[in-house]
Parts: structure tokens; C-alpha cells; sequence
């Protein structure tokens, strides 16, 4: 494991959470659940996978939605995932969390 | 369901601002509704928005329950229409969602008098659509 970390600048120890919590080793996909109305979906990640191409994922899995430019990811607190560069790993997003597909603005007039 | 959704349009908006609400069901049966939703949310004579903080809290109540949001319910304080506001920010974006605009703040009688229905269709755009097709109030 050490090794491992070594060779792709791993350093999930650092911020306390063993490779195991991603559902092993970076290039290993591991299982997350994206919510949206109500309705949960198992969805595959990687580490190295960029939140753009989670988002993407999520919204193809929801039968692309229509409008999915209103649409976002969220943690289970409601923190949004905005930079859609930062990676599944730098997101902190581990193995069984849940995201939430939802829109970022909800108005009426 | 009726008497609920007007009763809580008229409390909150007293007459003097929007209120919006959300109609549920079980996802185990699509069309019977069974439940009000009343978000938080900020409003003015013309317009509300949704607090991000229930968006949250809700999204997560919607699956723990197995519940799903079928129609969102809101007042306008003269004629009911769809805004360009209402049709850009719904909570949600499914083909088949409707939107329902109850005209005078929800002060006349509890009905669907007056009141205007909207259907998201498969391209994205709203289209009206009437009120009798899709709805039928059980006692």
C-alpha cells in the first residue's frame, strides 16, 4: 500500500481515510449513490475521475434530464460540488456516500 | 389535499405574498398524491424563492420515504399563468412534472377555478394543459 501511495502521490492517510474507504486502490472503481426525486442510483467512480464526468454520469443515469444545466451535485449536507475539474478524490467523496442531483436555484414569479 | 393546499397558501401568504407548495406520492403509486409539502423559502408580492438549506434536508427525506415531488403549487396575486421565472426554476426538470398556479393569492373558493396547469414535455419546454385530465379530487 505504501508503495501504491508513493506511485500516485496518495495522501488519503494524511487526511485520515485509508485507501479501503474509496473501495481500494485509485484506478479501482467503487460503488457511490446519487439521489434525485426521491429516487436513489448505485453510480461506479473512480478516484482520479474529474466531478464533470460524475455529474455527467448522474444525469445519463436519471435518463437525461431535460434543462441538466439547472442541475448540480451536492453532498449529503448540501455542500455543492462546483469545480467540476476537482477529482472524486480532492471532492473527499468516499465509497457508499451520497450525492444529491438537484438544482442549484428553486424560484417563482 | 385541496383544502390543505388552500389553507396553507392563504396562512402564509396572507393575502399579500406568493406561496409555493409541492404535492407528493409514493413512488410505489405514482398517481394517487398524498401529501403536501410546505418548503421554506422567502417571498414578496411577486415572487419566492426556495431556501437552499430544505432543498437539502428534503432531497434526503424524498428517498429515505420512498416519496416523489409530481406537482409544484404556487400563487400569483392576479390572473394564474406561467412566468418566464416559473418556467426556468422548478425544483424539478422531469418530462411529465406539472406545475399548478392558483390566481388572487389562493383567497377565492377552494377550487381549480381560475387556476392555470403546466406539464414539462420531453424537450424541456411547458405546455398547458387542462386541469380536468389530470387531476380528480377524491373525498
Amino acid at each position: 500500500m505504501a508503495d501504491r501511495q508513493q506511485e500516485f502521490g496518495d495522501d488519503s492517510d494524511e487526511r485520515g481515510r485509508s485507501d479501503d474507504e474509496h473501495g481500494g486502490g485509485r484506478d479501482k472503481p467503487f460503488e457511490i449513490e446519487v439521489v434525485y426525486n426521491g429516487i436513489a442510483k448505485p453510480l461506479e467512480v473512480t478516484k482520479d475521475e474529474v466531478i464533470g464526468s460524475v455529474l455527467q454520469k448522474a444525469l445519463a443515469a436519471f435518463g437525461n434530464l431535460p434543462q441538466p444545466h439547472t442541475l448540480a451535485l451536492y453532498d449529503s449536507d448540501g455542500n455543492e460540488l462546483k469545480n467540476e475539474q476537482q477529482t472524486v478524490h480532492e471532492a473527499k467523496i468516499k465509497k457508499g456516500d451520497r450525492l444529491l442531483l438537484r438544482p442549484s436555484t428553486v424560484k417563482a414569479g | 389535499m385541496l383544502d390543505e393546499t388552500f389553507a396553507t397558501l392563504r396562512c402564509c401568504g396572507a393575502g399579500e405574498r406568493e406561496c409555493k407548495l409541492y404535492w407528493l406520492s409514493s413512488w410505489r403509486d405514482l398517481d394517487q398524491l398524498v401529501e403536501v409539502a410546505h418548503p421554506e423559502h422567502d417571498s414578496s408580492r411577486y415572487g419566492l424563492t426556495i431556501h437552499d438549506k430544505w432543498i437539502t434536508k428534503f432531497w434526503n427525506e424524498l428517498v429515505d420515504r420512498e416519496m416523489g415531488v409530481r406537482v409544484q403549487v404556487h400563487t400569483h396575486p392576479g390572473a394564474a399563468f406561467h412566468s418566464p421565472t416559473d418556467d426556468a426554476f422548478p425544483l424539478i426538470h422531469d418530462a411529465g412534472f406539472l406545475s399548478l398556479v392558483i390566481p388572487d393569492f389562493a383567497q377565492g373558493e377552494v377550487s381549480f377555478g381560475g387556476a392555470y396547469l403546466t406539464e414539462i414535455q420531453r424537450d424541456g419546454r411547458w405546455q398547458q394543459v387542462p386541469i380536468e385530465a389530470k387531476f380528480s379530487v377524491h373525498e
